[in-house]
C-alpha cells in the first residue's frame, strides 16, 4: 500500500489522533472517578475529596453490598439469563435466517414483510403482559428470554450474511447427499463465525443490560437481574426529603454503595469485550455488504 | 399479495379487539357498595369476634430500601392471635410502583389488601376506577381510629383525602407533629464568633456577609438544589407558606398561587442579592445532595431553613472535619417584619398514606372487618406501642421512669448504629399513629420540640394547609395547567435569582406575570378559588 506523505495527510493524522485522545480522556475520566469513589472512605466521599484516585482506601461499600447477598444473587441471575437467553436467541435466529436467505423459499417476501412489522409496531406493555401471563410464563425465566427470542434487526443482519455465501457450496454439498440441515450445520455455520460472534455479542449485551422486563414479570426481587437491582439501589440511596434516621448513622456512604454497584455491573462486560472486539468491529459492517 | 396482507392485518385487528373484555369494575363497585352498607351495619352492631377459620388474604407490602421483614413477623403473629388473619405478603419495591401497579390491576392479579401504599394520587384514582372499597360507611366502626383526630380535623382530613367522588379509599395516618422546619445553624461556630441568628431578613443578610468575610470558602446559606430550597426560608419570612394555594396567615385571605404575590417577589429580590454576593451556592439550580452534604462535611454551610432533624445529620457528617461541631435549630422563624411576629409552615394533622382494600376483599368473609379491627386496635395506646416498639423483652425494655427504650441489640443512631431495625420485625410500616417512645428513640423528637415551640409562641402565625377538592374535570384540567405554570415559574424565578432578569424592575416582573397568565394562571386560579369556596 502506498503511504500518503503529503502535509494534508499528516495534519489529518494528527487531528484524528488528538480527537481520539480527547474522546478517550472524556470516556475514561468518569470511569476512573467512579472506581476511585467506590474504593474511598465515606468521610472522603461526603467531603468531596475524591477525584481520580481513592482517598482513605476502604472496601466498606463492597462489604456492605456483598453482605446482603442481593447483588451477588442478582449477578448470578444476570449470568443465567444472559447465557440461556443468548443461546435461545442464536438458535432461533440462525435457524430462521438461513431459510430466509434461500431465494427459492416459498412466500419468502411475505415472511420478510412479517419480520419488518414488529420493528415498527408493538402491542404495548399491558397487552404484552396479559399475553405473557396467559401463556403461563409470568414469574418464570421464560418471560425474560422468550419474548425477544428473535430480534428482527439481528435476523436481517444474519440473513444478509448468509446470502453472501456462495450458493455453489450448498450445491456441491447437495451432490454429496447432504440435506438442508446438514448443509446448515456443517457448512454454513462454520463459515459464519464472524457473524455469529457479532450477533451473539449483540444479544448478550442486550440481555446483560436489560432490567425492565424482569421488573414487570417477576413477583419476587430475588429473581431480578443485576441491572434491576442496580436501579433499585440507585433509587433507594437517593436522599429522602426528610431524614431517615439510619441515613444519619450509616457508616457506609450511599454514594459509595451506588458507585460500587456500578463497578460490579461494569466489570464483566469490560473483561469480555477485548476478546470479542475484533468480531464486533468487523461484524457491524457485515449486514451492509451484499453479494 | 397486497390484498392478502391487508386481509391478514384486518383479521389480526379484529381478533385483538374481541379479546378480553374489561370494565367489570363499575358493576363490581355497585355490588360492593351494597355489600358495604350491610357489612357496615352489622359491624356497628357488634364488636368483631375472632373467627374460627383462618381468614386468608393477599396483602401488597410496599418496600423501600429493601426493608423486607423477616417472616412470619411479629405483626403476622399478632394478626393471627387477635383476628385469625393469615396474610400472603406480596413485597413490592417502591421504585417500581408505577409500572407494577398498572400491570397488576390490568391483569386482575391484585391483592385484597394494600397494606401501606404511599401514593395518594394513585390510590384516589384506583378508587375512582372501581378497584377499591370506599371506607366511608366503616369509619364509625373504628372509634379508636376516629379518636386520633378532633371532629374538626377529622372532617378536614376527609375533605382532603377523599377522591373527587367524595369517597375515602384509604385510611390516613395521624401526624405526630404540627411543624418540622426552622433555621438549622452551625451553633458551635456561632458561639465561637459571637454570632446570633437574627429575627429579620436584613439581619440574616448582614450575618451571611459576616460569615463570608470570616470564611471566604463558606457557602453561608447552602441547601439542597433548586430555587425552592435556596430561598425557601425567605419565602416563609414573607408569609408565603406555599408556592401554590394557601391562606394568608395575616389577612386570612385565600391565595391561589403564591408564585406571583408581593411577598414572593420580595423573597426573590433577596435571593438575587444573596446569589450576587455568593451567599448561596452559585450552582444552586443543579446542586446535588452530594454537593450539599460536602458543604456541611467541610464546614462551609452555616445556616439554612431546613427540617430540624437535619441538625443531627449535619453533626454526623461534619464529625471528621470538626469533631466538636454542634448544630442546633431556632425556636422561631426569621420574619420580614418581626413586629408582626413570624410565620411557620403548619402541617396537616394527617399523612396521606394508609391501608386500602380492593373490591376482592368483599369475597373474603370477614376479611374487611378483621383488618378494620386491626386498624382500630393499632390506634389504641396498646396497639400503637406494639406496632412501633414491638414486644417487651424482645425488642424493647421499660426504663425506671416508665419510658420505653429499644433493646441494646436494636438499632439506635448513637447506641447501636448497626443494630436490628424495627422493620425487620414487620413493625412500624402501616401505623396509624406513632408512639411517643418511638418518636424519641428514632430521633424524631426534634419535630415534637419545634412543634411545641411554635404552638406555645404567641408570635407564631400560621394557617392550616388548604384542603381543595376538585371535580374530575377540574383535576384533569388543573394537572395540565399546573405543569405549564410550574415550568414558567421555574424559568423566571431562576432568571430573577441569577440576575438575568431584575426582580426589582417592574417591567421584568410584569413580563413574568404575563408569561404566567399565558400559561393559564387565571384559569387555574379560578379553579382553585372555586374549590376553596366550595369547601369553606
Amino acid at each position: 500500500m502506498v503511504k500518503d506523505e503529503s502535509l494534508s495527510a499528516k495534519v489529518f493524522t494528527v487531528v484524528v489522533h488528538v480527537t481520539m485522545i480527547v474522546v478517550l480522556i472524556a470516556t475514561l475520566v468518569p470511569v476512573i472517578h467512579v472506581i476511585s469513589i467506590s474504593f474511598s472512605s465515606s468521610d472522603a466521599i461526603n467531603r468531596g475529596l475524591v477525584s481520580l484516585w481513592p482517598v482513605e482506601f476502604s472496601l466498606n461499600a463492597y462489604n456492605a453490598i456483598f453482605e446482603t447477598g442481593r447483588v451477588v444473587r442478582a449477578f448470578g441471575n444476570s449470568v443465567y439469563y444472559t447465557v440461556l437467553g443468548t443461546a435461545i436467541n442464536m438458535l432461533l435466529t440462525t435457524m430462521m435466517a438461513y431459510p430466509l436467505s434461500r431465494t427459492y423459499l416459498t412466500f419468502r417476501k411475505f415472511y420478510n414483510v412479517l419480520i419488518l412489522i414488529p420493528m415498527f409496531f408493538g402491542g404495548g406493555l399491558i397487552p404484552t403482559f396479559l399475553n405473557i401471563r396467559d401463556l403461563g410464563m409470568y414469574d418464570t425465566v421464560w418471560a425474560i428470554v422468550l419474548p425477544g427470542a428473535i430480534s428482527s434487526w439481528n435476523l436481517i443482519i444474519m440473513r444478509t450474511f448468509f446470502m453472501s455465501l456462495p450458493i455453489e457450496l450448498e450445491e456441491s454439498a447437495q451432490l454429496d447427499g447432504a440435506n438442508e440441515f446438514t448443509i446448515f450445520r456443517k457448512i454454513i455455520l462454520p463459515l459464519s463465525m464472524a457473524s455469529l460472534a457479532t450477533i451473539t455479542l449483540f444479544y448478550a449485551v442486550g440481555h446483560w443490560n436489560s432490567w425492565f422486563n424482569a421488573m414487570i414479570y417477576f413477583k419476587n426481587s430475588s429473581s431480578y437481574p443485576l441491572q434491576t437491582i442496580l436501579r433499585s439501589i440507585v433509587i433507594e440511596n437517593q436522599m429522602s426529603e426528610e431524614i431517615q434516621m439510619d441515613e444519619i448513622a450509616n457508616p457506609v456512604s450511599a454514594e459509595g454503595i451506588k458507585y460500587s454497584t456500578l463497578v460490579i455491573s461494569m466489570v464483566p462486560m469490560m473483561v469480555v469485550y477485548p476478546f470479542v472486539q475484533k468480531y464486533f468491529v468487523k461484524g457491524v459492517m457485515i449486514g451492509s455488504i451484499k453479494g | 399479495m397486497k390484498k392478502f396482507l391487508s386481509l391478514l392485518l384486518v383479521a389480526g385487528m379484529l381478533a385483538s379487539m374481541t379479546a378480553c373484555s374489561g370494565g367489570q369494575n363499575s358493576s363490581q363497585q355497585s355490588s360492593s357498595s351494597q355489600q358495604a352498607s350491610s357489612q357496615a351495619e352489622s359491624s356497628s352492631e357488634s364488636a368483631p369476634s375472632k373467627p374460627a377459620e383462618p381468614i386468608k388474604m393477599d396483602a401488597l407490602y410496599e418496600v423501600s430500601k429493601n426493608r423486607i421483614p423477616n417472616r412470619p413477623s411479629l405483626v403476622d403473629e399478632k394478626l393471627k392471635e387477635m383476628f385469625n388473619v393469615e396474610l400472603n405478603w406480596i413485597d413490592q419495591d417502591t421504585s417500581v410502583y408505577n409500572e407494577k401497579i398498572n400491570t397488576l390491576l390490568a391483569s386482575d392479579d391484585y391483592p385484597e389488601v394494600f397494606w401501606n401504599l404511599n401514593h395518594p394520587a394513585s390510590v384516589k384514582n384506583m378508587g375512582l376506577e372501581g378497584y377499591l372499597v370506599a371506607l366511608n360507611p366503616y369509619l364509625d366502626s373504628m372509634p379508636n381510629y376516629k379518636a386520633l383526630w378532633s371532629e374538626a380535623d377529622f372532617q378536614a382530613m376527609l375533605a382532603s383525602c377523599s377522591s373527587s367522588d367524595g369517597n375515602l379509599y384509604f385510611t390516613p395516618t395521624q401526624n405526630y407533629r404540627t411543624a418540622s422546619m426552622s433555621w438549622v445553624y452551625y451553633k458551635s461556630e456561632f458561639d465561637k464568633n459571637g454570632w446570633e441568628v437574627p429575627k429579620d431578613v436584613q439581619g440574616l443578610y448582614e450575618l451571611l456577609k459576616t460569615i463570608k468575610a470570616a470564611n471566604p470558602e463558606a457557602v453561608p446559606m447552602s441547601g439542597r438544589g433548586k430555587w425552592s430550597n435556596a430561598i425557601g426560608g425567605l419565602r416563609v419570612a414573607y408569609g408565603v407558606t406555599n408556592k401554590k394555594s394557601y391562606v394568608d396567615p395575616y389577612t386570612n385571605e385565600f391565595v391561589p398561587y403564591g408564585y406571583v404575590v408581593d411577598g414572593m417577589r420580595e423573597a426573590i429580590k433577596w435571593g438575587n442579592t444573596f446569589y450576587a454576593e455568593k451567599l448561596i451556592p452559585a450552582d444552586y439550580m443543579t446542586y446535588t445532595d452530594n454537593e450539599w452534604t460536602a458543604d456541611i462535611a467541610n464546614g462551609r454551610d452555616y445556616i439554612e431553613y431546613q427540617y430540624v432533624e437535619r441538625a443531627q445529620y449535619a453533626e454526623t457528617n461534619i464529625a471528621s472535619f470538626d469533631p466538636n461541631a454542634d448544630y442546633d435549630f431556632t425556636s422561631f422563624n426569621i420574619s420580614a417584619d418581626p413586629s408582626k411576629g413570624y410565620v411557620y409552615e403548619r402541617e396537616n394533622s394527617w399523612f396521606e398514606y394508609g391501608y386500602s382494600f380492593s373490591d376482592k376483599i368483599n369475597d373474603v368473609e370477614g376479611g374487611l372487618e378483621a383488618i378494620l379491627g386491626w386498624i382500630d386496635w393499632i390506634s389504641t395506646d396498646e396497639g400503637s406501642t406494639f406496632f412501633c416498639m414491638g414486644e417487651e423483652g424482645k425488642t424493647y425494655e421499660k426504663n425506671a421512669d416508665g419510658t420505653l427504650q429499644f433493646m441494646p441489640d436494636m438499632y439506635h443512631a448513637t447506641r447501636n448504629p448497626e443494630g436490628k431495625h424495627e422493620w425487620e420485625y414487620g413493625l412500624y410500616m402501616g401505623i396509624t399513629r406513632q408512639s411517643e417512645d418511638y418518636t424519641r428513640e428514632v430521633g424524631k423528637d426534634t419535630n415534637v420540640t419545634i412543634s411545641k415551640y411554635f404552638n406555645e409562641d404567641s408570635n407564631a402565625h400560621y394557617t392550616n394547609p388548604v384542603a381543595l377538592t376538585f371535580t374530575t374535570e377540574e383535576e384533569s384540567r388543573l394537572n395540565t395547567l399546573d405543569t405549564q405554570i410550574d415550568d414558567v415559574a421555574d424559568e423566571y424565578i431562576n432568571k430573577f435569582i441569577m440576575g438575568t432578569l431584575n426582580p426589582a424592575d417592574d417591567n421584568d416582573w410584569n413580563a413574568y406575570l404575563a408569561a404566567m397568565n399565558n400559561a393559564g394562571l387565571e384559569e387555574a386560579s379560578k379553579i382553585r378559588t372555586d374549590a376553596y369556596n366550595r369547601g369553606k
